[in-house]
């Protein structure tokens, strides 16, 4: 039976995207469906195990930003803002004549400032104290993002930043739900951002065996449910949602692009980073994500999957999959085209499912040749399929064993 | 009086490092009408240090102080250098 609140609708009104897609909603959703790997060699990782990734391209913060805004910025705050504008343009909300006390965001980050730490340490080691940027903190705190936002659009209500690893995206939203469904605000800022693609970082993830070691070809690297997957791409980028309370976005007129109806959220407390194996705890969140929703597993018809493209996550992923749903939903994985953007993977993956739904399509996994014998499922691959259904799922599985699901469906 | 090359170093620094409007910054305009924060002021002294290789503590940077007499302090460092 379900409770009270289950099945509300928080209305999708405002969309924004930074990938390593493309900048903008519309760019990167049409590279997604082309199935355009966007892995490459990475000149600031040159020389070391690991030297590609999966970058924004032709991202310039001074350009977009202005170089007094940009300077004061991590690059994870820089991707977010402008995503931020996409979103609120998109949304149609006016900033002059909102309430901005009862706006609130809650912004997905994984890692905070990791590279402008890395480098303002290298500085410390090699110039001293007084080579410290002041910005070394405001630009490394992982709250700041959110900060940044709300000072961007003069939003005053509730702000906070979830970290729960790769699911923080998709933590973020289903908590801005469950923030919109109090009361406590009309509208939510929500999604995700992550640039921590410095040398350290990404030295810290090969040595703990989580990237693909396929250097000689990076763009073939991030190839989920693929038999040869080897590990995931890192990936940056950001994604911004705007919500309302689906009676709010009507009465204004604005356009819904869909609907967040469920989520779900559980812990393995199993290992730090090796997923529980019998996916016990993943399926708890995809059920509870379900009755959030107020649905069952027979209504869904395509799953975003987490589809990292690590030997374990997605093999126990498929597990989980086949037990709720059977073969008979359209799986995919975006990572394929996008990589891992790690708190940024769950808000750009629920946007691609939002974006899923309003075009009847499912787009396709790239680099996905040969699916692992082992995984009985039916990902999609090499073309979009049409797929007219309505209500999709978003997988999104941390390290620590946190783990976000999102219901989304149509208008 | 400081030179006139090390005002426009400075001067091309407030705009290229910290995106300072060309068009508004001269010798006479403080840090304050630049809306220099107190952080912006402690990061000037930072690269001004490495610009121009003379010593500038953070605290002698102040809000109401002009463009122009900044460049005369690191010229007045950079004589006894």
């Amino acid at each position: 039976m379900s409770w009270p609140g289950a099945g509300f609708p928080a209305a999708v009104t405002g969309l924004g995207l930074v990938t390593p897609a493309g900048i903008g909603v519309e760019p990167s959703w049409r590279r997604v469906l082309a199935a355009e790997a966007a892995g490459s060699h990475d000149p600031l990782l040159a020389g070391l195990p690991v030297d590609f990734s999966c970058r924004v391209p032709g991202f310039d913060p001074d350009a977009v930003l202005g170089r007094s805004a940009a300077w004061r910025l991590d690059r994870s705050a820089q991707l977010a803002v402008v995503a931020l504008r996409e979103a609120l343009h998109d949304s149609g909300l006016d900033q002059s004549t909102w309430d901005g006390a009862r706006v609130a965001v809650v912004l997905g980050n994984a890692l905070g400032g990791v590279h402008t730490y890395e480098l303002q340490q290298r500085q410390l080691d090699s110039a001293g104290p007084s080579a410290v940027s002041p910005l070394l903190v405001p630009m490394c705190a992982p709250n700041m993002v959110a900060g940044h936002l709300a000072m961007e659009c003069g939003a005053g209500g509730p702000n906070l930043v979830t970290a729960t690893a790769c699911a923080s995206g998709a933590t973020a939203i289903g908590t801005a739900r469950d923030l919109l469904r109090s009361g406590r605000c009309d509208v939510v800022i929500t999604g995700g951002a992550e640039a921590a693609l410095g040398r350290t970082m990404i030295t810290g993830f090969t040595r703990m065996g989580a990237l693909s070691r396929r250097t000689s070809d990076p763009n073939a690297a991030s190839r989920p449910f693929d038999a040869d997957r080897d590990g995931f791409v890192a990936a940056e980028g950001a994604a911004i949602l705007v919500l309302e309370r689906i009676a709010d976005a009507r009465a204004r007129g604005a356009r819904v692009h869909g609907v967040i109806r469920g989520y779900g959220a559980s812990a393995d407390a199993h290992h730090a980073t090796t997923p529980d194996p019998s996916g016990a705890a993943v399926e708890r969140a995809v059920r509870s994500a379900l009755d959030d929703a107020g649905l069952v597993a027979a209504d869904v018809g395509h799953v975003n999957a987490h589809g990292t493209s690590t030997k374990i996550n997605d093999a126990t992923e498929a597990g989980l999959i086949q037990r709720v749903f059977g073969d008979r939903v359209a799986v995919t994985s975006t990572k394929g085209v996008m990589g891992h953007a790690l708190g940024a993977a769950g808000a750009i993956e629920a946007v691609c499912t939002i974006l899923a739904l309003r075009d009847g399509v499912v787009p396709p996994t790239a680099n996905l040749d040969t699916l692992d014998p082992k995984i009985e499922l039916d990902v999609v691959a090499k073309a979009p399929r049409l797929v007219p259904h309505g209500v999709a799922v978003s997988n999104s599985f941390g390290f620590g064993g946190q783990n976000a699901v999102l219901v989304v469906t149509a208008p | 009086m400081s030179n006139n090359d090390t005002l426009d170093r400075l001067t091309k620094l407030l705009v290229l490092h910290f995106g300072a409007s060309e068009q508004r910054v001269n010798g006479e305009i403080t840090f304050e009408e630049l809306d220099f924060d107190s952080l912006a002021l402690v990061e000037l002294a930072m690269v001004a240090q490495k610009e121009f290789g003379v010593e500038v503590d953070e605290q002698e940077i102040t809000p109401d102080q002009s463009v122009q007499s900044v460049a005369e302090l690191i010229d007045a460092r950079a004589v006894t250098a």
